[in-house]
């Protein structure tokens, strides 16, 4: 059997009402004194608040797309020929640079890290943060 | 159990129904209550506009993955919430559980190990103690909201610099000397951010096991929420605690329990996290709970206590996790990151305020 359990606004009682809100405080006004027009004019406020701060929400994510540029990738070939860097945008895959050559080796595969654990993968790794490549050589 | 269709069906009739004027104050009504809806689909066909990447196969199992992590904690607080209170102390308390999760949980050929003579220690063991200390900063909380009605924010307010505290000082003791934890166990790792579903489909879908286990919290949760008396004794106390105290309801349990089972969840959060970030230092878990307070308030759950449903939390996280991620791949620099999810925090409240506000 479930009983309506009355909100506080509506009990008449004399006892003490504790009432914690987020600071401690009751954040939000009581409705019980409010006759018809009060009700109606903080309805409003709050209408247009929402509609104010919704707006404000779309103009900020408009005006800050973009404001940190893409993500870069740079290449250490470690000895081999130059490679230049790349600006991806975030969640992009890295294209592979071609032509990179060192006499005597051959290029094993690139990685996060110069030891070379953990390859690259070109074809499905994204790019979240500025990151360096190393290229792995073997000795032919 | 509302049924989705009959009630659209209700709604258009009522619609129907009306005339000129009120159908225009429906429409308003509709258009603002729901405007954090509308303005998440905006936002995700803009940012799909300035970079495709957004509605990938990656990206999409990473926001599934990041909603699973921040899922648990969120459905915690979302108690403490329901309950006209907050919880200051999550995040510090997921630092501590983290901590000790991975302390316990070092492989034995790592260089630092923290427990330096420490062999293997069952994995179910460290989730127990982990959900044990979690417990305890809850029962903590709840004890002093519930026996001396303290307010909760201040309770936990205290409470997050003592966890912090004791964090820091068990960073800096066994010779660490706050050095950050890494270099977890594989069979830790593996059961957490491995991909048992990455196995089944054959590495087509990479979806980490937390994901999996975060939903067999959330089934939890929803039972304790909603098929239990404690549940409902939960909303009631939220709704109006004096009348649910004349009514039989033991009003200093339920806030206890409900307090208790929110630390639970912060230290399966901790367990998780340890392993998911892989590296740990006393920050880890900071400003948690900002995230999990604002993603209940996007979800439903109302700060004048006693309403909120487990389908709003999800859809709150998953919501906030959208938005955060999307943010970076609209490459918006970190600066103005904080303020657009202050002015989204914002938002949801002013919502929140004239779904009340505006309540026949």
């Amino acid at each position: 059997m479930s009983e309506q359990i009355p909100r506080e606004e509506e009990r008449e009682s004399s006892s003490p009402q504790r009432r914690y809100g987020l600071f401690g405080v009751s954040t939000y006004p009581k409705k019980s004194g409010m006759d018809d027009a009060q009700r109606r004019s903080m309805g409003r406020w709050s209408s247009a608040l929402v509609a104010v701060m919704a707006a404000l929400v779309l103009i900020l994510v408009i005006v800050g797309a973009g404001s940190s540029g893409g993500l870069t990738v740079t290449f250490d070939t470690q000895g081999g020929s130059a490679a230049e860097s790349q600006s991806v945008p975030y969640g992009g895959i890295v294209e592979e640079p071609e032509d990179v050559v060192r006499p005597g080796y051959t290029l094993v595969c690139w990685s996060l890290y110069p030891d070379g654990s953990e390859a690259w993968d070109f074809s499905s790794d994204t790019v979240e943060e500025g990151i360096t490549l190393y290229a792995v050589w073997a000795e032919e | 159990m509302n049924n989705p269709v009959k009630s659209l069906r209700q709604t258009s009739e009522r619609y129907k129904a009306m005339d000129g004027k009120d159908r225009r104050a429906f429409i308003v009504d509709t258009l603002l209550n729901n405007a954090i809806y509308i303005i998440l689909i905006v936002f995700v066909i803009f940012t799909y506009t300035r970079n495709s990447n957004i509605i990938s196969k990656s990206s999409i199992i990473n926001i599934i993955s990041l909603t699973a992590s921040s899922l648990p904690m969120a459905l915690g607080i979302g108690g403490c919430i329901v309950l006209t209170g907050t919880d200051l102390s999550a995040g510090r308390t997921v630092g501590l559980t983290a901590a000790i999760s991975a302390t316990l949980l070092q492989s034995l050929t790592t260089a630092n190990k923290f427990f330096t003579d420490l062999g293997e220690v069952p994995l179910l063991l460290v989730l127990l103690i982990a959900l044990l200390v979690g417990g305890l900063v809850g029962l903590v909380n709840g004890f002093f909201v519930a026996r001396f009605q303290l307010h909760p924010f201040i309770v936990t307010l205290a409470t997050q610099l003592i966890v912090y505290g004791i964090c820091l000082l068990y960073y800096m003791s066994h010779d660490n000397n706050g050095q950050s934890i890494s270099g977890l166990s594989d069979a830790y790792k593996n059961a957490i951010t491995g991909s048992v579903i990455s196995k089944l489909t054959g590495g087509a879908l990479v979806i980490p096991n937390y994901v999996i286990y975060a939903v067999i919290v959330l089934i939890v949760m929803w039972f304790i929420w909603n098929k239990t008396t404690f549940g409902k004794n939960m909303f009631a106390v939220g709704s109006n605690a004096e009348a649910a105290n004349v009514s039989g309801v033991n009003v200093f349990f339920t806030t206890l329990m409900v307090h208790t089972l929110a630390g639970i969840t912060y230290g399966y959060t901790g367990f998780i996290e340890a392993a998911r970030i892989g590296s740990n230092t006393a920050n880890t878990g900071l400003n948690y709970e900002c995230d999990a307070i604002a993603a209940c308030v996007i979800g439903g759950v109302s700060f004048v206590g006693g309403t909120g449903t487990i389908g709003g939390v999800v859809l709150g996280v998953f919501l906030l996790r959208i938005i955060f991620v999307g943010l970076n791949f609209l490459s918006v620099s970190g600066n103005m990151q904080y303020i657009i999810k202050g002015a989204i925090i914002l938002l949801a409240c002013s919502i929140d305020m004239r779904k009340y506000l505006t309540r026949k």
